[in-house]
């Protein structure tokens, strides 16, 4: 590892990527749970990540969130090393002040929502306008109220996340996500947590959000998505990626995909 | 009858079946309009008629007994429930109270969050602190505040190993037993309350912090905006028990010559030997404090819950008994 991070990282032909993954390993104790994950993802695309349970998705975006610490390799975002700054020619991690800024680049919408119980719907999508970007109260309001409305939640401004379903609670998260205009989101499994009936609305508040031109990187079992919406599909398992391609590819004919193939018709 | 028997078996089990599906519809014709001639009422709780009529008497009988005792003397009591002395000793008693719950709130704080910080030498004082408090009895520590003058006579700012003096006093004229009092039961006070805003942080999720985090914002805002809100509603509980304990806890002064109320109370005993009526006005005046005390937290819960599932808080007095 420390022979490579001495050699500049070669982009190639990523080097307009938005999102470069690269040779992430990252350890829980003595288990690998990375073991050198390498991905791209270009601007305004939607890259989907299947995988069993324990394979490492979650675990992989929230490296990409610098939620967790990595243990070796980098991710890019725009050019920029995330989560790690070079202080005389040792990586080290980035104290508070400057992770938060890079956070505000990246929106994570979570399996639980993981909303603010105590705020209203319009407060919880208005805070970080207000407290992160410095916007005023009045302005900070009116771009959560905009947002909400693109989500179909013109109507619940006023209501606490307990007085709200699963899909309209997820349907704030990604509003929350959304409203800091970051330049990926990243989805964990949006859908999971939810009733059967409820799917479909928030399915329908990201294809919106895919068609206005957002990157998204979603975490999801949701197979009939990834084929419809996403516009790559690749298949962690045991933290490695190990097939990813074009969705028409990947469901269709293409050949080299026949554990994503046989993972699908698992979960199915 | 007769007609019956030509009919024959098979036709016998016919028209009983009829009978009985009519009988049948009768009957579930009949409940129905029960259902709706007759309300719902309640079973009749016997046991509990019955233990309240033991218990009524029972307590009728205690306060009969202490009303003809004539060890007691009522007038006394009425005397100095509003005397000078005892009103004073209130005052100081409830200013004592507040006072040190303040501190404690506030060193209670930092403690908390000296306790959960990633700089293990703040944890570790944190935790020698909480331990040192709690495992000494505030009695201890309320009687070697009043002689700390044993162990530093003078309170003085100077230069280590010169004799050059800025400013020096005598302990005693600084550490008064009021001030004492205060830092005893503030310091103790702010072990206990530390161990209580621990608690309300650690309740509060992860997947807040996560999601505060992930939003760009830093550890203060986290704190600020997430944490210390969601924490408040829980910690409030604890913390109006705390202060009951505090201010029956603040009558261990009187061992010091706080002033407080208890204070007081044993002075006006000490000359006049009306221990009992004293100790009944003492009585009087705890219990009024601590009523109000449940008045307060009822309305700082009920302030906190925001975005709360609803939940009945009830009467602040009878809470619990419902």
């Amino acid at each position: 590892m420390k022979q490579q991070e001495s050699t500049p990282f070669d982009l190639g032909n990523g080097s307009q990527s938005l999102l470069s993954v690269h040779k992430v390993l990252k350890r829980f104790g003595e288990k690998t749970i990375l073991d050198e994950v390498s991905f791209e993802v270009e601007k305004g695309q939607v890259f989907c990540l299947l995988g069993p349970s324990g394979s490492g998705k979650s675990t992989l975006l929230r490296c990409i969130d610098h939620l967790e610490p990595i243990h070796g390799g980098e991710i890019r975002l725009n050019g920029e090393r995330l989560g790690y700054r070079e202080r005389r020619g040792k990586l080290v991690a980035m104290n508070d002040r400057e992770a938060s800024k890079m956070r505000m680049h990246i929106g994570m919408v979570f399996q639980h929502f993981n909303l603010f119980p105590h705020l209203t719907a319009l407060e919880n999508v208005a805070l970080a306008p207000r407290q992160v970007k410095k916007l005023n109260k009045s302005d900070a309001e009116a771009r959560a109220q905009e947002v909400l409305a693109t989500v179909g939640l013109a109507e619940f401004f006023s209501s606490f996340p307990s007085q709200l379903s699963g899909g309209q609670q997820q349907r704030v998260a990604i509003a929350r996500a959304v409203v800091m205009e970051p330049s990926v989101v990243l989805f964990d499994e949006p859908t999971s947590a939810l009733d059967p009936e409820l799917v479909g609305e928030v399915l329908l508040a990201m294809k919106r959000l895919a068609e206005s031109g957002m990157t998204m990187i979603i975490v999801s079992h949701e197979v009939g998505f990834a084929r419809d919406v996403g516009d790559m599909v690749a298949l962690m398992e045991c933290g490695r990626i190990v097939e990813s391609g074009p969705p028409h590819e990947v469901f269709g004919k293409g050949e080299g995909f026949a554990r994503t193939r046989e993972f699908v018709k698992r979960i199915i | 009858m007769g007609d019956m028997k030509m009919l024959g078996q098979r036709g016998q089990k016919l028209i009983e079946s009829s009978q009985e599906k009519r009988t049948h519809n009768t009957a579930s014709d009949e409940s129905r309009k029960s259902y709706e001639e007759m309300p719902v009422g309640s079973r009749r709780k016997y046991g509990q008629i019955l233990s309240g009529i033991i218990a009524t008497i029972l307590i009728a009988a205690v306060m009969v007994s202490l009303y003809r005792n004539h060890y007691i003397n009522h007038s006394t009591i009425a005397h100095y429930l509003f005397s000078a002395p005892i009103l004073s000793g209130l005052r100081v008693t409830i200013e004592l109270a507040i006072a040190a719950e303040v501190v404690g709130i506030v060193f209670g704080i930092v403690l908390a969050l000296a306790r959960q910080s990633h700089n293990r030498v703040w944890a570790i004082l944190s935790w020698l602190y909480i331990w040192g408090f709690r495992g000494t009895p505030l009695l201890v520590q309320i009687i070697f505040w009043g002689n700390i003058a044993l162990l530093f006579p003078h309170l003085a700012v100077r230069i280590p190993g010169t004799s050059i003096t800025f400013w020096s006093v005598h302990t005693n004229s600084v550490v008064t037993p009021f001030l004492a009092a205060i830092l005893a039961l503030g310091l103790n006070e702010a072990a206990y309350q530390a161990e209580v805003f621990r608690g309300g942080l650690l309740a509060v999720g992860q997947g807040q912090r996560d999601a505060a985090l992930a939003l760009g914002m830093h550890n203060w805002q986290v704190n600020r905006y997430i944490v210390f809100p969601q924490a408040l509603r829980i910690v409030i509980p604890p913390t109006g028990n705390q202060f009951i304990s505090l201010l029956k806890a603040s009558s261990l002064v009187s061992v010091i010559a706080g002033g407080d109320l208890l204070s007081q109370v044993e002075n006006i005993y000490a000359t006049n030997y009306k221990t009992i009526e004293l100790l009944i006005v003492a009585a009087i005046w705890y219990i009024t404090l601590t009523s109000v005390t449940y008045v307060g937290q009822h309305f700082l819960e009920v302030r906190a819950s925001r975005g709360a599932p609803a939940t009945k808080l009830g009467n602040p007095m009878t809470r619990g008994l419902a």
